[in-house]
């Protein structure tokens, strides 16, 4: 009971000392240049393009006080199991945790086991864009939704809803992120599941999807014409395809009329890290407007209340679903389990 | 006159003198095989003891084991005065601390070190000064005269050198005790015989102690100061060459080393020095050595084939034992004549002169001294 | 940690280590040999035994590694009662029955054909066998989804043949394909080392070719040809790569990739990939038992001698289709996979058309320092990997063909033990053992891995060098003065010496190419290079990692060349 209380004084005493400006900030800062060698070890499971961007605006800045950021890729099944290896082993050997599934980050701060603080940015973001006790937030978001090759798909049959991909004539070129696998597929499983229930998948089934371990693979194989159709991220659809920015490859997007789904990667300070200070102000540096515009481009999306993306995407402008946690946490296990049925698939 | 060495016999050093290596109660199984059996053996200082026997006798364990290379079941060995191996106390010295020489059946030299580095391997692994070490392995390679080969590898050298290396390398940090374990066996004959002459040259020379180990009784016989025949893990008999040669102790012995006319029969009568011994075929002859045998005992005889003389039937030789018999093959060996006569149902080899020969199917007669009848007991 | 297992593992190591000492003494044996066969043979035993231990109590414990709980039945329960384990056992098994047959049919015709027969080119005909060895079933997969994907690979695309790699069919192609070599290794070395009068006085008998070839030929290599698909059995089994890459789209999971996905699920399942494990693990050991109770029932010599001059049929009329053969292997394991990688890796996106092109795939990995990185980091890992192995093996092999010393038969034993464990389970077993210990998250606990797992290879590579050479050369030494350990490192190792750089190019090679070990190893810290293509591949860039497989391959292949050329070293893999 008394680490309880200590422990929400604590958070309350940090995220006062946080929210309370520059001065801490500068503390903080010194702080975290002097731990670690000053440098900060993030995990992220998204891509490497990201990660590359976010160095160098991170690095950019907090180089003049001797802190810079080292961001490894682990994918969100691994980087989940390593750190509970870490945690107990007490070894944790990364500063930021990053990834795409709420559920998991909503699970871990129950249970306490994330480094709580208030970046001074996050009264610009939605509500439901931070975590509980400033956990974590959902430093970036995309859209998963239709992609089709544009060099093949015309016209009447590029597909304009998830029920779409249901017709006979895309039997055998259809490919899907594979529900075995956790993370962003899930939420693919969940979408199809709360729109259209396991049907969906049961006719789906008809149609012979490939099954593949990414999005990536996805997006690789519209492009190669492997596959004519799938259910691409925009994160991917746009670096690759045929929109400003983009490396003008064969791949092009489409927003279902039922609404897109909306990914959020979430990211929080760990436990026991080498430098904690470090990932704080990683964090901080995450939330702020200059980092947001480092972070939500080609395809990233910003959950800022002032900022969405280079792109100029504008949330209020199409319809997108964003789903509930909670609900996503509690229905994980059947509902993959019901789709993979469903699917032909174990 | 230790000649009547049996099997058991411990071979009396002569009085007053060093032993260098002695083997007591040798025995070394493997598994369920004895190899070597309760085997005792004694070597003097300076002296060369050759142990001999047909493959699988034993000897070459017996050797390995003087080595250290094997560990014996049971025994106790010194070298010196210095206890190397002795099993009940669970004392085993290992090889490198027994300060031994050994040249191997395959010469064993290294092929990755130089001449020189070969031999001076030992002086080295023992620890001796870098000052030293050249002036010794100089001194060592000159003895085998290879000094101007100090730099080859032994692909670059024939097998003979090769052999001069390994010799060398054994003899250079001045061992206690030099064992040999079929050294020539790899050579070829005229090589065999020249280093056969060179070993024991240096031998003398330098008047190491040393137990060599080879399956060739001529050899044997060549290089020995004394001989030790083995048999199944056993010594059969032990003595200077001639003692073995002449006066074999038993029949496995007579018959190792060298032929001989082997003729079973049972003891007639028995005086001092000698025996009447008629054999299986009904003949009747003279023999020595007929210390323990008893009147009516089944014995053999053993003739050597050079000891027996062939004379025509008409001018019949004056000896104790004097046969008729036939010729029934005659085979021209160039400096003599091998012939076997039939003697009333014994075949016996008969080595004789180039000068006369005896045509197949003639009638001869046949003559030996006592003195050459050696009357074996077993 | 008061582990029941680690503690009572630790004390039946003691103890046996006391009795193995003190019988090792009696036997004669110095000090320091003493002290070295000790230590080896516990190292040995720590290596193989411990992990395997941990493993199979993982599998009666709920809970992830490091944080077990009670003890339980559950895992095996839930496994056992769900059918759909059976079918990735029985689909494993005709994926491991498969790819033996099938690279038993390339490559044992293959070996007679360039030993056996006056074929022409055989350099060539060798070298095509002999270089998806050095490659790997893993980076064929990567070229052969671009070939035979059933849309349009370049198969289909290009001369219209039908091909669906996604299929079971698909990754037994795939890995028989890149497992051939195994077979022609095996085999050539039986056919090369059989007296060629056995075959002679067939035909003096009387007996055509084929009659021989049934009757003589084929009984007489049978044991090598045993012992190569048992370990190409053993290997398919365990091989997860290919299974990833080719099933997973086609929701066809083996148990090695059911092993992979268990442990990284959110949340993982380690009781159910435990459970797994072990039943990969059952079926493997059952093999080789199975294959050693075959050849103890008709075990004979089949060296009769060396220097025999080989008899080589002349082929005739049937030479064309020999090398017709041949070249058809060439051309879909080296030839078209290489082109296909090249042609891929020069493009901005995967197709199957020619053009456009770029380099940006190329240059990307020197100026991204974690592609780079993780390229260095493999290759320090391989170097020192492999040495540390050439060490350990040289050692256990000089122990086994030539010490007297009681308990050099155990460590034999368990020395080649690994041969049964898939790559897979040792990586699982490893992450049980290890994830307390301080090593967990370095790059030691993937060295541990690779020497248990390869230890057999280097023992038997290094053992056939060892009977080589002399017993006297060694005794000589012995004799004159030289002790145990001088006699090891001033004769033996010296003489061993081309031996050494074999097996260390064969170890090299094989730790710089594995994965299904380290895919489940390594962490942020540690990634190793083909886990990172992989991982990337998986995430859809087929074309930066077609560049990075044909990196490793130019890697390796320089490295090989280097030892050809700096040490004169032939790398043709010795091991039975």
């Amino acid at each position: 009971m008394r680490a309880r209380i200590a422990f929400v004084l604590l958070t309350v005493a940090l995220g006062a000392a946080s929210a309370s400006g520059l001065a801490q900030n500068v503390e903080l800062i010194k702080q975290a240049a002097a731990t670690n060698g000053g440098v900060v070890i993030v995990r992220d499971a998204l891509f490497a393009s990201l990660h590359q961007a976010m160095t160098q605006a991170f690095n950019a800045e907090y180089k003049k006080y001797g802190l810079s950021a080292r961001i490894e890729r682990v994918q969100s099944g691994q980087q989940l199991n390593l750190y509970e290896q870490e945690l107990r082993a007490s070894k944790v050997s990364n500063d930021i945790m990053a990834l795409v599934d709420p559920g998991t980050f909503l699970g871990l701060n129950r249970q306490g086991k994330y480094t709580p603080h208030c970046s001074p940015h996050y009264k610009d973001y939605p509500q439901w864009a931070v975590g509980k006790d400033c956990g974590y937030f959902y430093y970036v978001a995309y859209y998963q939704y239709l992609a089709y090759n544009p060099d093949m798909v015309k016209g009447n049959d590029i597909p304009r809803s998830w029920n779409d991909l249901l017709d006979p004539k895309w039997k055998g070129k259809v490919s899907l992120p594979d529900p075995k696998i956790g993370g962003g597929h899930y939420y693919f499983v969940f979408t199809m599941m709360k729109l259209f229930g396991k049907g969906w998948f049961e006719k789906m089934r008809r149609n012979d999807p490939l099954l593949v371990s990414s999005h990536g693979t996805v997006n690789s194989q519209i492009m190669s014409g492997e596959r004519l159709v799938g259910v691409n991220i925009s994160v991917l659809s746009r670096r690759d395809g045929r929109f400003p920015g983009g490396k003008g490859s064969p791949i092009a997007e489409s927003f279902p009329k039922d609404g897109v789904t909306l990914l959020a990667g979430g990211m929080a300070v760990t436990k026991g890290g080498p430098n904690t200070p470090g990932g704080k102000v990683f964090i901080e540096w995450a939330s702020s407007l200059a980092g947001q515009k480092a972070i939500a481009r080609l395809g990233h999306i910003s959950l800022r209340k002032d900022y969405t993306s280079d792109a100029g995407d504008d949330l209020s402008k199409i319809k997108y679903n964003w789903w509930d946690p909670e609900e996503m946490l509690k229905n994980r296990d059947e509902w993959t389990r019901e789709a993979l049925k469903a699917l032909g698939a174990s | 006159m230790g000649l009547q060495g049996g099997r058991d016999t411990v071979l009396p050093v002569r009085e007053g003198e060093l032993s260098s290596l002695t083997v007591a109660g040798l025995s070394k199984a493997f598994g369920d095989a004895r190899a070597v059996a309760d085997l005792d053996l004694k070597v003097g200082e300076g002296e060369m003891l050759v142990l001999v026997g047909p493959s699988g006798c034993g000897k070459t364990t017996t050797l390995r084991c003087i080595a250290g290379l094997e560990r014996p079941t049971a025994g106790r060995i010194t070298i010196g005065n210095r206890v190397v191996t002795e099993i009940d106390q669970g004392v085993f010295v290992p090889p490198e601390k027994r300060e031994i020489g050994m040249v191997f059946q395959s010469y064993a030299v290294w092929p990755h070190m130089t001449v020189y580095d070969n031999v001076a391997y030992p002086l080295k692994a023992i620890g001796v000064l870098r000052g030293e070490i050249h002036d010794r392995v100089m001194k060592t390679l000159r003895l085998v005269q290879l000094e101007t080969l100090a730099d080859r590898y032994s692909s670059q050298i024939s097998g003979g050198q090769q052999q001069r290396v390994a010799l060398a390398r054994s003899l250079v940090a001045e061992p206690k005790l030099l064992l040999f374990d079929e050294p020539l066996s790899n050579l070829d004959a005229n090589l065999r015989l020249q280093m056969r002459v060179e070993i024991k040259e240096l031998q003398k020379r330098l008047g190491f102690t040393s137990v060599y180990v080879t399956h060739d009784q001529t050899e044997a016989m060549a290089i020995a100061d004394r001989i030790a025949v083995m048999d199944r893990g056993m010594v059969r008999q032990v003595g200077s060459p001639r003692a073995i040669y002449d006066r074999p102790a038993n029949t496995f012995v007579a018959g190792f080393m060298g032929t001989t006319n082997l003729l079973e029969g049972s003891v007639q009568e028995v005086t001092d020095a000698e025996a009447v011994v008629r054999t299986s075929g009904g003949i009747t002859l003279r023999a020595i050595g007929a210390r323990g045998a008893a009147r009516g005992a089944t014995v053999h005889v053993s003739i050597r084939p050079e000891a027996l003389q062939l004379c025509p039937l008409e001018k019949p030789a004056a000896a104790a034992n004097v046969w008729p018999a036939t010729v029934a093959l005659s085979t021209f060996l160039g400096d003599s004549v091998l012939y076997r006569l039939e003697v009333a149902g014994h075949t016996f080899e008969v080595h004789g002169p180039s000068t006369e020969v005896f045509e197949v199917g003639s009638k001869v007669t046949l003559a030996v001294e006592p003195s050459r009848c050696t009357l074996l007991i077993e | 940690m008061a582990d029941p297992v680690a503690s009572s593992a630790e004390h039946a190591n003691a103890s046996l280590a006391a009795i193995f000492a003190m019988r090792l003494r009696a036997s004669g044996a110095t000090p320091a040999e003493v002290v070295t066969i000790t230590v080896l043979t516990a190292l040995v035993l720590w290596l193989v035994l411990y992990p395997v231990g941990w493993l199979l109590w993982g599998a009666f414990h709920k809970g992830p590694p490091g944080a077990a709980e009670a003890w339980t039945l559950e895992n095996f329960t839930e496994v056992f009662l769900d059918p759909n384990h059976w079918i990735l056992v029985w689909r494993s098994i005709v994926v491991g029955v498969g790819v033996t047959a099938l690279a038993t049919a390339i490559g044992a015709p293959l070996a007679w054909l360039t030993v056996k027969t006056d074929l022409p080119g055989k350099r060539w005909v060798e070298l095509s066998a002999i270089v998806p060895f050095f490659t790997s079933t893993f980076i064929g997969a990567l070229a052969w989804i671009q070939l035979g994907n059933p849309t349009n690979g370049v198969l289909k695309f290009w001369f219209g043949i039908p091909t669906n790699v996604y299929s079971v069919t698909g990754i037994i192609w795939v890995t028989g394909l890149y497992m051939a070599p195994y077979m022609y290794l095996f085999t050539a070395a039986a056919l090369r080392n059989m007296d060629t009068t056995y075959e002679e006085a067939s035909f003096m008998s009387g007996a055509g070719l084929w009659r021989t070839l049934t009757r003589i030929t084929y009984p007489l290599i049978l044991p090598a040809l045993l012992s190569g698909m048992t370990l190409v059995f053993v290997i398919s089994m365990g091989i997860f790569g290919v299974a990833a890459i080719l099933g997973f789209p086609a929701k066809l999971h083996l148990l090695a990739t059911e092993i992979y996905v268990r442990s990284l699920l959110v949340p993982p399942r380690f009781g159910v990939a435990t459970v797994s494990a072990l039943t990969l693990m059952v079926i493997t050991a059952a093999l080789i038992m199975l294959q050693r109770w075959a050849l103890r029932a008709g075990s004979y010599a089949l060296v009769s001698g060396r220097g025999f001059r080989i008899k080589l049929y002349a082929l005739g009329k049937w030479k064309r289709l020999a090398q017709a053969w041949c070249f058809l292997y060439a051309l879909l394991a080296v030839i078209l996979p290489a082109f296909v990688l090249i042609k891929v890796s020069l493009q901005p996106y995967p197709t199957p058309r020619f053009g456009p092109w770029t380099l940006e795939n190329w240059t990307v990995f020197f100026s991204n320092d974690n592609l780079l990185g993780t390229l260095l980091r493999s290759l320090y890992l391989s170097t020192g990997g492999a040495t540390l192995c050439v060490l350990l093996t040289a050692m256990i092999a000089h122990i086994i063909h030539r010490s007297r010393a009681p308990g050099r038969r155990l460590l034999e034993q368990v020395s080649v033990m690994p041969i049964g464990i898939p790559g897979i389970v040792m990586g699982l077993a490893m992450i049980w053992a290890y994830v307390t210990l301080p090593v967990w998250g370095t790059l030691w606990v993937v060295i541990l891995a690779y020497m248990t797992l390869f230890m057999p290879y280097g023992v038997r590579a290094l053992g056939a060098n060892i009977v080589q050479i002399h017993p006297e050369l060694e005794e000589s030494s012995r004799v004159h003065g030289g002790s145990w350990f001088r006699t090891f490192r001033l004769i033996m190792l010296p003489l061993l010496r081309p031996g050494i750089y074999s097996t260390w190019i064969l170890l090299f090679i094989i730790f710089i190419r594995e994965i299904s070990a380290a895919v489940l190893l390594t962490t942020t810290g540690t990634r190793l290079f083909p886990v990172l293509i992989f991982e990337q591949w998986t995430a859809g860039e087929f074309n930066v990692m077609s560049a990075g497989a044909l990196l490793l391959t130019i890697i390796m292949f320089a490295v090989i060349a280097l030892f050809k050329w700096g040490f004169k070293v032939d790398v043709i893999p010795s091991y039975r």
